[in-house]
């Protein structure tokens, strides 16, 4: 199994600067997409549509992390991915000197992720870093036992940037 | 770099690799489809999905790059002289080459990661930018036409159209419209063949693969969306056409919602 996503610099544009805004005390900000899919033989495409920040006061002070959101945040994206029936990413930008997920984002998606799967197996869920130079993406499929690494992430737009995994 | 890049260094210092890893697809490849790929295939592409349900014929040959008289007399499918034409050029390059339509196998085309559409009716045209917006893939479309007319020289004329997801599409820039579409169903069976001339659809083609490369590697620092251009062969020039110019840059796409993309689904109530 091989997943993919792709969204038009459009909305990527739109999650960038709203992911860009400083927080009062947080350091950085998350939020999540909801993504329409396809799914051809063994390949999976996210296509993100849908863009929820994650409201102010749900963050936590937390300094020992970039951001740390509580329980009702996390409810409020389950439920949202349970009543759309939509594939979800959690999303936060890097810079581009750390252009990929760090060892705690990869510890905390563990424990996050699987609790949008419960709620919808059908189709996949993940997690995704965006940077100025590129992106990579996280994904969950269904059927399959664990995560795996998107083959690509492309931001569809004037210009198209992709992103690819070395095989 | 490879030293057959050398001369296209200002394409970027990634533009090998990303060409290298791009996924292309070319639907039709006759007069245009075969200048594209040729193009394509010495750039740096190495991933293709190709289409055309065609055997070469001899009324091709006055255009079709790569087609020889041995393809006329074995009734070689175009796929097959396209492929050849690639291969010569990359050994190692990654061909799925369909002898259909692309609505008999569609499914190819969503791993595409932008689709130049080298199709002769507005119908084709109008299906295969439903499934590139569908799948969030830009679509180039490109075409020739001439046109009669009386007691004057022939007409020459054509267009290169850029859709991005996201973007105004064909109908917004009216050259897709109801109009068009009824009149082409009226005109079924009763066509005829189309004019078409090898300059022509090289001055075509050319352009588009420009647009591509530009969209891919953004090496001008310009690459815009969305691009009607027009043909006028007897003059030979292209410009932008006048749609394009005066159209209302904020208008949303009516046509191609943002949100319907993927697999259709049922939505719960």
């Amino acid at each position: 199994m091989t997943c993919s996503v792709r969204m038009t610099r459009k909305f990527a544009d739109v999650v960038v600067r709203d992911l860009r805004r400083q927080h009062p005390w947080a350091f950085e900000r998350v939020g999540f997409l909801y993504c329409e899919t396809a799914h051809v033989g063994d390949h999976w495409t996210m296509y993100p549509t849908h863009y929820d920040p994650v409201a102010e006061e749900r963050y936590l002070h937390d300094e020992s992390v970039g951001a740390a959101i509580d329980g009702a945040a996390v409810r409020r994206a389950i439920q949202r991915a349970l009543d759309t029936r939509l594939g979800t990413l959690h999303v936060h930008l890097h810079s581009s000197l750390v252009p990929d997920f760090g060892k705690l984002d990869l510890d905390e998606q563990e424990r996050l992720i699987p609790s949008f799967i419960a709620v919808n197996r059908a189709v996949p869920h993940g997690a995704l870093v965006l940077f100025d130079s590129g992106a990579r993406a996280r994904i969950w499929c269904p059927g399959t036992r664990g995560s795996q690494r998107a083959s690509r992430v492309a931001v569809v737009g004037t210009p198209t940037q992709l992103s690819w995994e070395a095989p | 770099m490879k030293d057959r890049y050398s001369r296209q260094s200002f394409l970027g210092p990634r533009s090998e690799e990303m060409l290298g890893n791009v996924v292309v697809g070319v639907v039709g490849l006759g007069g245009g489809g075969s200048h594209i790929v040729q193009q394509l295939a010495h750039i740096g592409i190495e991933k293709f999905v190709l289409y055309d349900a065609d055997k070469v014929e001899e009324s091709n040959l006055n255009r079709l790059v790569g087609a020889t008289l041995d393809d006329v007399v074995r009734a070689a499918p175009k796929t097959e002289v396209a492929t050849r034409v690639i291969r010569g050029l990359n050994r190692d390059a990654e061909i799925s080459a369909h002898k259909s339509r692309w609505q008999e196998a569609a499914d190819d085309l969503q791993r595409c990661d932008v689709v130049f559409g080298c199709v002769d009716s507005f119908s084709e045209r109008d299906q295969l930018e439903r499934q590139c917006r569908r799948f969030v893939i830009p679509y180039l479309d490109l075409g020739m036409d001439i046109h009669a007319a009386e007691g004057d020289a022939p007409v020459m004329g054509g267009q290169i159209i850029l859709s991005m997801p996201g973007e105004a599409c064909t109908r917004c820039l009216g050259f897709i419209t109801e109009k068009n579409l009824a009149e082409e169903e009226g005109r079924y069976g009763d066509a005829g063949p189309r004019p078409q001339v090898v300059w022509a659809n090289g001055v075509l083609a050319s352009t588009a693969v420009g647009i591509a490369i530009e969209l891919l590697t953004n090496w001008t620092r310009r690459a815009h969306a969305p691009i009607y251009l027009e043909y006028r062969g007897n003059e030979h020039r292209i410009a932008e056409h006048p749609r394009a110019i005066y159209r209302d840059r904020a208008a949303q796409c009516p046509h191609y919602p943002p949100h319907e993309v993927g697999e259709t689904r049922m939505h719960p109530l």
